[in-house]
C-alpha cells in the first residue's frame, strides 16, 4: 500500500509532523502502538530553560553541538516555534504563549517551572505578576493531587496560599464506585451543571482570594468544560496539573488526532511497525505486526517513536539500540554509567538517541537513508532535565522535517 | 503462543481512561483492576475479581492505548473461563449457542422472525430470561447460506482457475445469507471460485464471553482441522470471527493455530491487495451514488483491518465517504441483550449514534454483525457490510470481463 509519507508514532511529533504534511495535500499514514507521553504531560510544552535575563537566544548557544536545537540550526527555531504554535491553533486548541520568552508555571508539586507555551486554561506567569492571595481547591477524596503540599510550596514563596476541599454530588457519587477515582473519571461527570455547582461553591469559598487554583480534571474531550469553570469563578482562575493520567494531555492528543483525521490522515493505532526493506540507500517500505505480509510504501518515513518509555529505544546491558531498523544510536559507555545516582539530576541516558545529519535523515551502518527522518524524543543529543526543552524539541523538529520533506 | 505479559504494567491507567465500559458504568473496577492489577491476586485465588469480569465487552480498546502493550483484554477474556465462578445460565446458552439456535429458527423462520417482534415474546423473554424487551432480534434468513450454496452455487466453483475457502460465520448463514451470496459473486467475478470448509462451527466468540470455555474450545478445534484440511486461504466477512480464529484461540483458548493463522483472511484485506498488486480489477456501475459513512467496529480497530476497507470504498466513485470517529457502539456480540445491560450498552454507543445522525448518510457501513444490530436498531439508519457495498456498486459484468472470467 503506497502513501505519500508514513509517519511511525503518534505521540506529539508524529502527529504535528502529519498534520504539518497533511496540511500540504499530502496523504499520510500514522502507525502507533499504543498512546503517547502526551497523556502524561503537563499541558505544557517546554522549549529552553533560561537563566534570569538570559535571551532564548543565548540559552540555545550554549547547548551543545549535538544538541537538536544545534542540529536544526539556531536561526530556525523562532520560525519553527511560529510554525508549531500555528499548528496546534489550527486544530482548535486554545494556547498561551509569549513572543521570545518564557513564562511560569506550577508544577504538580507546587514548584514554579518555565514552559514556552501552556495550554490557555493552565497557569501561565510571570513571576512579577505572581498574586498575593491564593486559594488552592482540591476535590474531595482525589488522591492525585495535593493541595496541603502546593499551598506549602507557594507559601515559602510568601505567597498566602489556603486551601479548601469541595465535592459535588457527581464526584461524590464517582467515589462510590467500584472503579477507581482518578483524573479521567472525575472529568468525565463534571460537566455542564456540575460544574456550575463547583464553581458557585468555589465562589463561596474564595471571597478574600484573588487567584483560584484547581487540579486539571475538565475537559476529557474539548476545552469547553475547563473554559467553563474558570469562566464561572468569580475571580481569576488556572488548573494545575495532576498526576498521571492527564486530563489536558489526553484532550491534546485527541484533538490533534482529530484534526489528522479532517485532514484525510489515516491513523493506525494499535499496530507497530516491526521492520522495513531498505534498497540502496532509500527505505522503500515498512512492515508492522498487524499486517506482516503487506509492504507500506512511501515517498518519505519519519520515525517518530520516543525514547525508551514509549519504546522507540531500547537497551541491554551493553547497547542501546533502535529496534525497527537498527537504525545508528549514539551512547556512551555501559549500563552502570548511564545512570546518574541522584535521581533529580540529568540522567544520561536521557541524551542517547538516535543519530541524524543537519536534514534530521537518519542513517544505518554510517550510511544515511535519503528519505527517512527522526523527531521527537527518540532523537540524541537532547538533555531534557538539564535544559529544560523536551516538548520543544518534539514540536520543533517535527515541523522542520514537514518543511524539509515538503521543499524537496 | 504468547505469555501473559501483566508484569509489563506499569500502572499509568490509560487503559482504564480509555475504557468505553469504565466510562458508563459505576460497577466496573475497569481494565487495569480487572486485568494486570487483578492478575497478581488471581496467582492466589482465581475468583479475585471475578464479579467484574462480566462487564468487559472483549472490545480491546484498553489494549490499543496501553503505553506497555499489556494484553489486557486476553487476560480477563482468560480470567473469566478460568475463575469456574461465571456459571452460564439458560439465557446464555440460549445466546451463545448460535449454531444450535439458527439451525432450529431457519427452517421455522416465517413463524419464529413475527414471534420475536410481538411484544408479548419480547415481555416473555424479558420476564424469564432477563434478554431486554426493547432489543430488536436479528431476523433468521428462511434459507441458510450453506443451503442456498449447494443448491445455487457449488457445481460453478470449480471451474474457476483459483480457489479460495469462505468461513461465512453464524450470521452469514443463519440472518444474513446475502452476505455470503455476495461474497461468492464478487470473488466470483474476480477469478475465484469459492469452496466451503468440510466442517464449519460457530467461530465460539459468544461461547467465550458467556463462560462457556469447553464447548468453544471443542468447536475451535473442528475449525482449525477444517483450515488445516484447506491448506489454502481462507476467507471472512467478519471481523469478529477473523479476530477469533486467528487471535483468541491462541491467546485466550491456548490452542496453537501458527501454522495456519496467516491463512485466514478478511475478505476485504484479500481483495483490497489483489487490486492494489493489479491482480484483480474491478469495474463499477457509472450511476452508483451513495453517501456512507464508516463505521470503525472495535475488532476493526484492533487488527487494523479497516485500512483495507476505506482504500476498496475509496475506490468506488459515487461514494461519498465519511469516517466516523472510532468508538464502541456498546452491543458487544450478546452483552448488550442482557436486560441489565441494556442502559450500559445504550450509554457506550450513544456518542457514535449522535456521529452518525449528523452524518445523515444513506449507508453506514462496517465489517461487524453485531455492530449492524446496534446501530440499526438505535439509529434507524441502514448498516451495509463493505462487501455487500461493493457488490451492489460493481458492475458484475464489465468485471468478470476484465478478469477473464466467462
Ligand atoms: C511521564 C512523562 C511526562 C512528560 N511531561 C511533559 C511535559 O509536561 N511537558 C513537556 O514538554 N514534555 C513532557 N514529557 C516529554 C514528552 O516526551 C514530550 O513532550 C513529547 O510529548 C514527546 O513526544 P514524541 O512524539 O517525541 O514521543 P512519544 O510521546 O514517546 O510518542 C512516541 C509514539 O511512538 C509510538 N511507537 C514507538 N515505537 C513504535 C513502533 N515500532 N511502531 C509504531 N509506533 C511506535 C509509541 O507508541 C508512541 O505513541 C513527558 C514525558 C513523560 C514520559
Ligand atoms: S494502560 Fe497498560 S501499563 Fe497502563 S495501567 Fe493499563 S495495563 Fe498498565
Ligand atoms: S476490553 Fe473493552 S470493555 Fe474490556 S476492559 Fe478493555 S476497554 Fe474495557
Amino acid at each position: 500500500m503506497k502513501y505519500d509519507e508514513i509517519i511511525i508514532g503518534g505521540g506529539l511529533s508524529g502527529l504535528l509532523c502529519a498534520i504539518s504534511l497533511a496540511e500540504n495535500g499530502r496523504q499520510c499514514l500514522i502507525v502507533s502502538q499504543g498512546q503517547s507521553t502526551l497523556n502524561f504531560s503537563s499541558g505544557a510544552l517546554e522549549f529552553i530553560r533560561t537563566k534570569e535575563g538570559e535571551t532564548y537566544e543565548q540559552a540555545i548557544a550554549a547547548l551543545p553541538s549535538d544538541h537538536p536545537y544545534q542540529v536544526i540550526g539556531s536561526s530556525e527555531l523562532p520560525r519553527l516555534r511560529e510554525e508549531a504554535a500555528g499548528l496546534l491553533r489550527r486544530a482548535g486548541i486554545t494556547t498561551f504563549c509569549e513572543n521570545g520568552r518564557n513564562h511560569w508555571r506550577i508544577t504538580p508539586l507546587g514548584a514554579l517551572k518555565q514552559a514556552w507555551l501552556s495550554l490557555g486554561e493552565m497557569t501561565h506567569f510571570q513571576k512579577e505578576d505572581l498574586p498575593r492571595r491564593v486559594l488552592v481547591v482540591d476535590i474531595k477524596g482525589y488522591l492525585d493531587f495535593n493541595a496541603a503540599f502546593i499551598a506549602s510550596s507557594l507559601g515559602e514563596m510568601g505567597i498566602q496560599a489556603g486551601i479548601c476541599e469541595l465535592s459535588v454530588s457527581e464526584t461524590e457519587k464517582l467515589r462510590e464506585n467500584a472503579s477507581e477515582f482518578r483524573s479521567a473519571n472525575i472529568a468525565r461527570v463534571l460537566d455542564g451543571y456540575a460544574i456550575d455547582r463547583l464553581a458557585e461553591a468555589i465562589n463561596e469559598k474564595a471571597a478574600d482570594a484573588d487567584w483560584v487554583l484547581l487540579p486539571a480534571v475538565f475537559g476529557l474531550e474539548k476545552e469547553e468544560p475547563a473554559c467553563r469553570i474558570l469562566r464561572k469563578i468569580d475571580k481569576a482562575a488556572s488548573l494545575i496539573p495532576t498526576m498521571a493520567p492527564s486530563v489536558p494531555g489526553i484532550r491534546l492528543q485527541r484533538m490533534l488526532k482529530q484534526r489528522f483525521l479532517s485532514l484525510g490522515g489515516i491513523f493506525v493505532g494499535a499496530d507497530s511497525v516491526c521492520g522495513g526493506d531498505i534498497a540502496g540507500d532509500r527505505l522503500q517500505s515498512v512492515r508492522t505486526v498487524n499486517h506482516p505480509d503487506i509492504r507500506f510504501e512511501a515517498d518519505h518515513f519519519v520515525f517518530a517513536c520516543g525514547s525508551f518509555f514509549s519504546k522507540g529505544l531500547m537497551a541491554t546491558q551493553d547497547k542501546v539500540y533502535e529496534p525497527i531498523l537498527g537504525l545508528d544510536v549514539r551512547y556512551e559507555g555501559s549500563h552502570g554509567d548511564w545512570f546518574n545516582p541522584d535521581v533529580y539530576a540529568d540522567q544520561p541516558y536521557m541524551s542517547f538517541g538516535v543519530r541524524t545529519d543537519r536534514t534530521l535523515r537518519v542513517s544505518r551502518e554510517g550510511k544515511t537513508l535519503e528519505n527517512a527522518y527522526a523527531v521527537g524524543q527518540m532523537l540524541s543529543g537532547a538533555s531534557p532535565i538539564k535544559s529544560g526543552c523536551t516538548g520543544g524539541v518534539s514540536a520543533l523538529s517535527a515541523v522542520r522535517a514537514a518543511e524539509l520533506i515538503l521543499n524537496q | 503462543m504468547q505469555d501473559n505479559n501483566f508484569q509489563d504494567c506499569v500502572k499509568c491507567t490509560l487503559c482504564t481512561a480509555y475504557c468505553p465500559m469504565a466510562a458508563v458504568n459505576p460497577f466496573y473496577i475497569g481494565p487495569k483492576q480487572a486485568g494486570p492489577d487483578g492478575e497478581r491476586y488471581r496467582l492466589k485465588d482465581k475468583a479475585f475479581y471475578d464479579y467484574a469480569l462480566k462487564y468487559c465487552l472483549n472490545c480491546k480498546r484498553c489494549e490499543s492505548a496501553c503505553p506497555s502493550g499489556v494484553r489486557i483484554g486476553d487476560i480477563i477474556a482468560k480470567a473469566k473461563l478460568e475463575s469456574g465462578q461465571f456459571r452460564p445460565g439458560l439465557r446464555e446458552r440460549i445466546l451463545a449457542n448460535t449454531d444450535l439456535m439458527g439451525s432450529l429458527a431457519v427452517p421455522f423462520s416465517p413463524i419464529v422472525n413475527p414471534v420475536l417482534k410481538l411484544d408479548v415474546s419480547k415481555k416473555l423473554m424479558d420476564g424469564v430470561l432477563k434478554i431486554d424487551h426493547r432489543r430488536t432480534f436479528p431476523a433468521y434468513a428462511g434459507q441458510t447460506f450453506k443451503r442456498w450454496y449447494d443448491k445455487h452455487a457449488k457445481k460453478d466453483q470449480e471451474a474457476f482457475a483459483q480457489q479460495v475457502y469462505y468461513f461465512h460465520g453464524c450470521y452469514a448463514n443463519y440472518n444474513y445469507p446475502k452476505l455470503g451470496q455476495d461474497l461468492v459473486k464478487l470473488m466470483n467475478a474476480c477469478g475465484y471460485g469459492v469452496r466451503l470448509l468440510e466442517k464449519e462451527k460457530c467461530c465460539g466468540v459468544a461461547l467465550i464471553s458467556n463462560g462457556m470455555g469447553a464447548q468453544a474450545k471443542r468447536q475451535a478445534k473442528v475449525n482449525l482441522a477444517s483450515i488445516r484440511k484447506a491448506g489454502a486461504t481462507v476467507l471472512t466477512t467478519s471481523t469478529t470471527c477473523t479476530m477469533t480464529l486467528r487471535d483468541e484461540y491462541p491467546h485466550v483458548l491456548g490452542l496453537d493455530n501458527a501454522d495456519v493463522r496467516d491463512n485466514i483472511c478478511l475478505a476485504l484485506k484479500f481483495l483490497c491487495e489483489k487490486v492494489e498488486s493489479g491482480a484483480v480489477r474491478l469495474a463499477f456501475k457509472p450511476d452508483y451514488q451513495k453517501k456512507v459513512a464508516y463505521h470503525t467496529s472495535c475488532h476493526a480497530e484492533k487488527q487494523g483491518s479497516w485500512i483495507y476497507s476505506l482504500r476498496l470504498l475509496g475506490l468506488i466513485p459515487g461514494v461519498q465517504l465519511t469516517v466516523m470517529e472510532s468508538s464502541c457502539c456498546g452491543i458487544s456480540g450478546t452483552f448488550g441483550f442482557k436486560k441489565e445491560n441494556y442502559a450500559y450498552s445504550q450509554g457506550i454507543g450513544e456518542k457514535l449514534f449522535n456521529n452518525i445522525r449528523s452524518a445523515n448518510p444513506d449507508y453506514v457501513a462496517t465489517e461487524c454483525e453485531t455492530c449492524k444490530w446496534q446501530i440499526e436498531m438505535s439509529t434507524g439508519f441502514e448498516v451495509i457490510n463493505p462487501i455487500c457495498l461493493l457488490a451492489d456498486a460493481l458492475d458484475m459484468e464489465a468485471t468478470r470481463a476484465m478478469n477473464g472470467v466467462r
